[in-house]
């Protein structure tokens, strides 16, 4: 069963890959593996549209699986008769002395990566529904969705819950993954949080190869995969995959603000949209990432990036507005403007959101973690690299995000501390990977390694087919 | 200045290596030590309960009825659990809490609650006790 729960993904890995292949064009094999793992988030979102409008149609299982397989098959075939074979012509950016030069760091790469999958693997055995909020909302409504016949039961569900309007991809991913095996094993919803978790590694190395190198890199994927990640991965819920669209649309806006390649523009707003799409507190990501691609634009005097960008935060958008437009339940968080600006200007409530914050901050759900200490300290002591723009604008998406969680937090009209309690420690979860990729990219790389200059592939372009 | 920096922040990127490392293998022993003990995750443990009840709740019902002492009581959270865990396990049965369907699950430790419950039942019924405190009314049996 379990390599059969594997297989049931791999439709969507395909479709992941074909459609990052057909939009950014680059053969080196950093970025053929970075359009690998950026394919699971992409692959894992279009799946869940389809089964989303599918479902909501009220068509049976098998015409589902035949969409979804009619429609990773065209991507693939676009994608070779656009393109051609992504694998003939592949430029060695990573090759054999690379590695062989940093064959040390290598090594404690490898090993933190067992040690994070042993983590992952270990705790999904003992808790094979995941946590609380995994089987009370995720996989119940995965549940809803595959045993009925349409969404009618999952969205009476939402409405009724203390979330109403919530996004469901990861229920419908889970679903979807059930329909493919013919049954609703706790297998297809922990390969799913694996693909998710381990995707936010590669997403962090592939990402840091490409501007810093590979050891700055391996320090980063090292430290991110910190017992943090596999705990948080294996608990099945939705804050890790929420991680890994946050993560990709970073490292691909920052790609694309070295680069100039408008296909990374667009796949950075395909990612930032499904966001929106995994829960409701994506929906200041996009507009973050939006203003941040306009500011940049601006300042490049160049439209493109922004064009690119809106392009591709139209699809993801335009479900999740259509959703929200004739299924959806109205929210429970945003309210008039009237009703929210005492709770903005509430001294109490700030200073009460500030100490969870403060504290959250250096605790990150565990004392034992210390992951934002780490970073913190490795920017204090390596400095901020003030010239790198790029860097800088991902610190500021991050410090942006930040913020709109603590403005989140402060017009909530649910319970204050119950709100805290319940979600902060989560919701620190989303941004961790992205400040990894913050630090690592500010911090002074001649601080890092002053000895030699490390091999990197940072300054060449892409090679363009 | 910058050389002794430099080594300052290699040294402690080296000790936050070595600390995460050992951080998640000691993660993933206190992990172990629980799966070892052989604990069932309770999940898992409801499901287990709740296999003969789904067998007897008719394969074409939409809605039940739910009633626990959480009626009684007011909120608590382990009733709350109880029910979505319940939820969890019928899906795509929809527990609603209200006396008024053909099927209405009672989940009480308390041996009073179900007198209660059942004493706001005008129609004929049948009461069927699975254990643990699980009851299961159906309206209309004699």
């Amino acid at each position: 069963m379990f390599f059969l729960a594997v297989l049931a993904f791999l439709p969507k890995l395909v479709l992941g890959f074909s459609i990052a292949h057909l939009i950014w064009v680059d053969g080196r094999i950093s970025s053929l593996l970075l359009k690998f793992f950026i394919g699971i988030p992409l692959g894992m979102g279009i799946a869940s549209f389809l089964l989303f409008f599918s479902k909501w149609a009220a068509l049976d299982h098998p015409t589902c699986i035949v969409i979804e397989l009619a429609v990773v098959a065209a991507a693939a075939t676009l994608m070779l008769l656009k393109r051609g074979n992504p694998f003939g012509k592949i430029t060695f950016d990573m090759d054999a002395a690379l590695m062989k030069q940093n064959r040390g760091m290598l090594a404690i790469l490898v090993l933190a990566i067992i040690i994070s999958l042993i983590g992952f693997f270990t705790t999904v055995i003992l808790y094979p529904h995941g946590r609380e909020d995994a089987w009370s909302n995720w996989n119940l409504i995965a549940r809803f969705i595959y045993h009925s016949d349409d969404l009618s039961n999952a969205l009476g569900y939402i409405e009724a819950s203390s979330f109403p309007g919530y996004p469901f991809m990861i229920g419908l991913d889970v679903a979807s993954g059930w329909i493919f095996v013919n049954t609703a094993t706790t297998r297809i919803p922990i390969i799913l949080a694996g693909l998710f978790t381990f995707s936010i590694p590669a997403i962090l190395f592939f990402g840091l190869f490409k501007t810093r190198g590979i050891r700055v890199a391996s320090i980063a994927a090292i430290l991110v995969m910190g017992p943090w990640l596999s705990q948080q991965g294996s608990f099945l819920m939705s804050d890790v995959p929420m991680a890994a669209y946050y993560l990709g649309a970073g490292v691909l806006i920052s790609l694309y603000h070295r680069d100039e390649e408008p296909g990374l523009a667009t796949l950075a707003g395909l990612l930032a949209g499904f966001s929106g799409w995994v829960k409701n507190d994506g929906t200041p990501f996009v507009l973050i990432t939006s203003l941040m691609m306009l500011v940049m634009s601006l300042r490049k005097r160049d439209a493109t990036g922004i064009i690119r960008f809106v392009i591709g935060l139209a699809l993801p958008l335009a479900v999740v507005l259509t959703y929200r437009e004739f299924l959806a339940a109205p929210g429970n968080i945003v309210t008039s403007a009237g009703d929210m600006l005492p709770r903005l200007l509430d001294a109490d409530r700030i200073q009460t959101v500030l100490v969870f914050f403060l504290k959250q901050t250096y605790l990150f759900g565990s004392p034992a973690y210390a992951y934002t200490l780490i970073l913190l300290a490795i920017l204090l002591v390596g400095g901020v690299d003030f010239r790198n723009e790029n860097a800088l604008f991902i610190a500021l998406i991050f410090l942006l995000q930040y913020a709109a969680y603590f403005a989140v937090y402060l017009i909530t009209p649910l319970d204050l501390l119950w709100h805290l309690n319940s979600s902060m420690p989560r919701v620190f979860v989303h941004i961790a990977p992205l400040l990894a990729f913050a630090v690592f990219s500010l911090v002074r790389k001649q601080n890092l390694f002053p000895l030699k200059q490390q091999p990197s592939a940072a300054t060449s372009k892409p090679t363009v087919d | 200045m910058s050389s002794i920096r430099s080594f300052v922040l290699r040294g402690l990127i080296f000790l936050a290596v070595i600390y995460s490392m050992v951080a998640g293998l000691y993660y993933s022993w206190g992990v172990y030590k629980n799966y070892s003990s052989g604990r069932l995750d309770y999940v898992s443990q409801w499901e287990s309960r709740m296999v003969d009840l789904k067998k007897a709740i008719p394969a074409g019902e939409k809605r039940v009825g739910y009633a626990s002492d959480w009626d009684l009581t007011g909120f608590d959270k382990d009733s709350y659990i109880e029910f979505i865990l319940t939820q969890y396990t019928l899906a795509p049965l929809f527990l609603e809490r209200s006396l008024n369907h053909e099927w209405i699950i009672v989940n009480s430790t308390s041996s009073e609650f179900l007198g209660r419950v059942t004493n706001q039942i005008t129609d004929p019924f049948t009461v069927r006790d699975f254990g643990s405190g699980i009851y299961l009314i159906h309206k209309g049996d004699q």
